[in-house]
């Protein structure tokens, strides 16, 4: 979440098809999510990246 | 002061420029980190260590000691340096010598902190501590004495107002030593004989130590400790909360009965604690975008401002003002003290609601600090990392601290704590107030106090939502 201490929640991306990657996340609170992606590639280069999830609300 | 090894240092005269220094640090290291981190909060030396460990251990120390933050202000550090290269020259102006600047202060930083999503936002948050800094060096610059500290520091005030609730107190051990004391060291300073050059300097905040009673306005700065010649001043246990049952006059302060701007201060200090928390529970979003379709404004400033207005102004004057209405309706136009009018009867009582105040914001603070305790260590390993060379190890992201489940129950604790201190408190001024039938003048302010009672435990079971979006449509 956006808010310091807030827990996190991680999973690992698995791969449904060529080049493409699915993980399961369950967002437990309602509001503002940042989703971090670390990704390694074959040569060991390591990539982030971020993006928001705004407005998470309940089922 | 008589335990081992503490005694020697509060009685030592740099004990605290020796806690200051490492704070000092500390708020350099959150403002660069704020500035230059990560943009991402949770991965932030500044909005980790301010709005989770800074506010968390601020209220536990409060609760369990006493105003020890104040004691260890590096804001202090800073300005006591700069006043060795100039000296204020001005008194505060008499108009200001009150708590109504700070309790607008007080306000406008809920505010803030609500509009602008502080907690999310490093960048801003760093520049609060630096705000803070140069207000200090500005004020402290021109003005005399301890004029930030007692007038401006929204920090300051909710911390002398938390402190009416400590177990320790500053204060005279033998009043006679006092009585027989003619050079008044405490707030005149230690001065050079023939010069009468101040070596040590006396209280700052005004507070005559044999005169003084309670928290309200003491820092635990200690220059009275340091300036007493006669070794006569400590810090003393006490009954937490009996400093609001009593009125007696204060020196420093005057009467409580008599000071609207502090009797504010506690109602903001109260009320503010269940609007901080009602900003992070889902039913704000539902309210705020009722009020935005009613105003036609998509803003969330004016929103915000309506919201505050209720909580802040509707709501003490109803409760307030029904709770002295029917005081004097039960109990009679006439006391003890003389004819009861409302404001003064809810100015009176409104100290009995502290307790309750001061609960909800320990359930609060604690909520954060303790469910993100361990937080500190990833974020602190990847500060490091960020350097260069990971000297702390690999950032160890899944550290986070107690289980919700566990922390609601200390939280509901607390929330009874500040309940029966507030019941306890307002039967104590109910007493005073009218000895021939203190349950009738108890009761409307005991309703009041299961009130906001009620809607802090509501607030609790709220799922929380936080959001660093602002309304749109």
């Amino acid at each position: 979440m956006s808010h310091a201490g807030m827990n996190p929640r991680f999973a690992e991306a698995k791969e449904t098809d060529l080049g493409r990657y699915e993980a399961h996340v369950e967002f437990q609170m309602a509001g503002d999510w940042v989703i971090l992606l670390h990704v390694t590639l074959p040569d060991g280069k390591k990539l982030e990246r971020q993006f928001d999830v705004r407005g998470v609300r309940p089922n | 002061m008589r335990v081992p090894g503490l005694g020697h240092l509060f009685r030592w005269r740099y004990a605290r420029p020796v806690l200051q220094a490492p704070l000092l640090v500390l708020s350099l290291v959150m403002i660069l980190h704020g500035l230059f981190g990560p943009s991402l909060a949770p991965k932030n030396l500044a909005t980790t260590l301010s709005w989770l460990h800074f506010r968390g251990l601020l209220v536990l120390v409060l609760l369990c000691a006493g105003n020890f933050f104040c004691l260890a202000c590096p804001f202090m550090l800073v300005r006591q340096w700069a006043r060795r290269i100039f000296q204020p020259r001005f008194n505060w102006p008499r108009a200001l010598r009150n708590k109504w600047l700070s309790v607008g202060l007080f306000v406008l930083i809920l505010f803030t902190y609500e509009l602008f999503d502080l907690w999310s936002s490093p960048w801003w948050t760093a520049w609060l501590i630096v705000g803070y800094f140069l207000s200090v060096l500005v004020v402290d610059g021109f003005f005399k004495q301890a004029s930030f500290c007692k007038f401006v520091c929204p920090i300051g005030q909710f911390n002398f107002v938390a402190s009416t609730l400590s177990p320790f107190e500053v204060k005279v051990r033998e009043q006679d030593v006092c009585t027989r004391c003619h050079t008044k060291d405490c707030i005149r300073g230690r001065r050079e004989p023939v010069s009468d050059l101040v070596t040590i300097r006396g209280c700052e905040l005004a507070l005559f130590q044999p005169r003084k009673v309670g928290n309200m306005d003491c820092t635990f700065c200690l220059d009275c400790v340091h300036a007493c010649p006669h070794d006569n001043i400590g810090i003393l246990s006490r009954l937490p909360a009996s400093e609001l049952m009593v009125d007696p006059l204060r020196s420093g302060v005057g009467y409580f009965s008599r000071r609207k701007d502090i009797a504010a201060l506690a109602i903001v200090f109260t009320l503010g604690a269940l609007l901080n928390a009602f900003g992070m529970v889902s039913p704000v979003y539902a309210v705020e975008r009722w009020l935005g379709q009613r105003l036609h404004v998509s803003h969330e400033a004016p929103v915000l401002g309506v919201i505050f207005a209720f909580f802040l102004i509707v709501e003490p004057v109803l409760l307030l003002g029904v709770a002295a209405w029917l005081t004097r309706a039960w109990v009679g136009e006439a006391s003890a003290k003389g004819t009861r009018a409302l404001l003064p009867l809810a100015v009176r009582y409104a100290y009995g609601l502290v307790p309750l105040g001061f609960g909800m914001w320990l359930a609060h603070y604690c909520f954060h600090f303790l469910t993100g305790l361990y937080t500190l260590i990833p974020v602190t390993q990847n500060a490091i990392a960020s350097l260069g060379r990971p000297l702390l190890g690999e950032p160890r992201w899944t550290l986070t601290g107690l289980p919700a489940n566990v922390v609601q129950v200390i939280e509901i604790g607390f929330l009874l704590l500040g309940f029966a201190g507030s019941l306890v408190v307002t039967y104590g001024l109910a007493e005073d107030d009218s000895p021939d039938r203190p349950l009738r003048a108890f009761l409307p302010w005991a309703a009041v106090c299961l009130v906001l009672w009620c809607a802090s435990m509501w607030l609790m079971f709220q799922p929380m939502e936080m959001r660093a979006t602002l309304m749109s449509g």
